[in-house]
């Protein structure tokens, strides 16, 4: 029920990190309506200021925006979406490269081990 | 910026034996943080929360909650869970009720209604017939019911199981508002460190670190839990 | 808030104290029924079944004397400590009231408590033993009685309650301060609190009791020896003394009670 988070980083950017995750894969639409701080930090089990410091900080990315009484939205700009989602998917090939040239693998076979690994999530 | 909610000034106390429990100890703590009050045993944290709470009366130096000194007007805006039960054994928990709330303006009884029947507790159970933990919980709702500034819970998750922890901890965190300032004092810092502003180290009667959670992940780049365990290396 | 205290206080007094005190009456009536009502009728020819039931019945009662007195000083002790001093001193202390308020309602309940015990061991004594023929006694021979005692003619049954009553007050105040602040100063003995409390508790009865009978001693004496003052005078002057003596007792056990529990309170 809580969220997993790691011992060793500041609490509120892994918070950033876990509601722009929720965001980019879906979970949240553009337009709509983010919990309250308290109900966000009731699920996460931290602190509401902390809570309250990653959505001020994921606000001021524009990411999510504020309106005055209403609560706090998931941006409607489609483009900064996307952009994040390339970004995301960015920063998980760069991961990849990195782990198969630890084992020593060159271009031409990670490429084949890939296909063949696409090959067998399709079946 | 309203004032402090709690201040301690050149704060010391020596008891009968000699032993100096705190020596000019210094703090102050704004509004609308949780605070971890961690230290090993010894070093003082018992002897702060009962300062705090007019259970015992410094040697030197003083304190201010709220600008005032310990006394019948901050009794009103502290609400203080002691490490011990105290509730009378014979009683209902409809007398611990009715007993908050003919003394404690701030009491809500329908917040402490709420959270026995969440926990499936009835209202004429008498104390005695409820198991160890439960009667915890239903002194930490007591506490927790009340519209305090500020409330000082002394090792609220020792020797619990982690169902249990997470229950106090919901229900600290459902309960605190904007306003107040949670002061907390554990062992068991791996536990709560998320749900902290800021955590004071208490050592040898006075404060070797007083930093918010993130100011130490961010420069030590480890978990204050970890930070612990150096600083306090036996 | 004052008011509120002295409610709880007395709800925790009275669970124990009031059953103890319709026990006590109880047998007051029992010991009436077996044990003078059996005089009443024929000392001689009682059956010995009835001689056990007489001295059975004013055993018990005598029992239930002692239970009441001793019950209900050990339960206000009990309650002063329990509430003050033991793991629920947390929550009694950190109420929104002074410690002025709280030793006061403590005071107020405690020595209510003592004073209405008092008045009923008297009144169950009255029960036992106050049937026709005493009340006939007492009317028909009050002169003479009065001459014996030496007290002075004109004074009626009337004043005699209204000074008992008086000196009922004040030892009730006193006996509740005693304890109180024997409770107060016992709980230094950080792990012998208990004994600590009965050690003190003790110590000030010696000092008190050494105290009242000097001085009693020497008004006597001087009084006597002397022939200068009637046995009426002497009895006025024993009871200013008595009078003294609990005032003393109760106004500085309060004091010291108030102090320790203001500067030296020691919750384990």
């Amino acid at each position: 029920m809580t969220w997993h988070l790691d011992n060793d980083r500041p609490i509120y950017l892994q918070l950033m990190e876990r509601i722009q995750m929720d965001i980019i894969s879906g979970k949240y639409g553009p337009g709509d309506k983010l919990p309250s701080v308290r109900d966000l930090a009731l699920e996460a089990s931290v602190n509401p200021n902390t809570m309250q410091k990653a959505l001020a900080e994921l606000e001021r990315v524009g990411l999510v925006y504020s309106q005055r009484t209403a609560g706090r939205f998931i941006t409607e700009d489609e483009e900064l979406m996307k952009n994040l989602k390339r970004e995301q998917a960015a920063q998980y090939l760069e991961e990849f490269f990195t782990n198969m040239r630890h084992l020593g693998l060159q271009d031409e076979e990670i490429r084949t081990l890939f296909e063949e690994a696409m090959e067998g999530e399709r079946e | 910026m309203s004032k402090p909610i709690l201040e301690c000034y050149g704060l010391s106390k020596r008891y009968g034996n000699g032993f100096w429990a705190l020596s000019n100890l210094n703090l102050s703590l704004e509004r609308g943080q949780i605070v971890g009050l961690l230290g090993p045993n010894g070093s003082g944290k018992t002897t702060l929360i009962k300062l705090i709470n007019d259970l015992l009366v410094p040697t030197e130096g003083g304190i201010h909650i709220d600008g005032r000194l310990p006394g019948v007007e901050t009794k009103k805006i502290v609400s203080y869970l002691p490490e011990r039960t105290y509730l009378s054994p014979s009683w209902k928990v409809q007398n611990l009720m009715d007993y908050f709330e003919d003394f404690y303006e701030d009491f809500k009884r329908e917040r402490a209604e709420q959270m026995l029947k969440a926990l499936g507790i009835e209202r004429t159970a008498r104390l005695r017939t409820l198991s160890k933990g439960t009667r915890e919980k239903v002194q930490l709702i007591m506490v927790m019911s009340r519209d305090a500034s500020l409330y000082i819970l002394d090792e609220p998750i020792g020797g619990v199981d982690p169902a249990a922890r997470d229950y106090i901890l919901n229900t600290i965190l459902t309960n605190y508002n904007e306003n107040a300032t949670i002061l907390l004092s554990t062992h068991l810092i791996a536990d709560i460190e998320n749900i902290l502003d800021r955590v004071l180290f208490l050592q040898n009667g006075q404060v070797v670190l007083n930093a918010t959670v993130d100011e130490i992940r961010m420069k030590q780049k480890k978990s204050v839990d970890m930070l612990f365990r150096e600083v306090f290396r036996c | 808030m004052l008011a509120k205290l002295i409610k709880y206080d007395f709800k925790a007094l009275n669970r124990f104290l009031i059953i103890i005190h319709i026990m006590l009456l109880i047998m007051a009536v029992l010991g009436r029924v077996t044990f003078v009502g059996v005089i009443m009728r024929n000392v001689d020819a009682m059956s010995e079944f009835e001689t056990i039931v007489m001295t059975a019945g004013i055993l018990v009662y005598a029992l239930m004397f002692m239970v009441a007195v001793l019950g209900t000083e050990i339960l206000v002790g009990v309650h002063f400590y329990r509430n003050l001093f033991s793991d629920e001193g947390y929550l009694t202390h950190t109420l929104p009231v002074s410690r002025g308020q709280l030793l006061m309602s403590k005071t107020i309940s405690g020595s209510l408590w003592i004073l209405i015990d008092q008045i009923l061991l008297i009144l169950s004594g009255v029960i036992l033993v106050y049937t026709k023929e005493v009340a006939e006694l007492l009317v028909n021979y009050k002169d003479r009685i009065w001459k014996a005692v030496g007290f002075p003619a004109g004074m009626g049954y009337g004043t005699i309650l209204l000074v008992l009553f008086i000196l009922c007050v004040v030892s009730a105040l006193g006996n509740a301060l005693m304890i109180y602040v024997s409770v107060a100063v016992g709980q230094l003995f950080s792990n012998h609190r208990v004994l600590g409390a009965i050690v003190v508790y003790f110590g000030i009865g010696i000092v008190v009791g050494v105290v009242s009978g000097i001085f009693g001693a020497s008004i006597a004496i001087t009084d006597v020896v002397q022939e200068t003052v009637s046995l009426y005078q002497l009895y006025v002057k024993l009871f200013g003394l008595s009078f003294g003596i609990e005032i003393a007792v109760a106004v500085i056990g309060y004091f010291i009670t108030y102090l320790l529990m203001q500067k030296k309170l020691n919750l384990n």
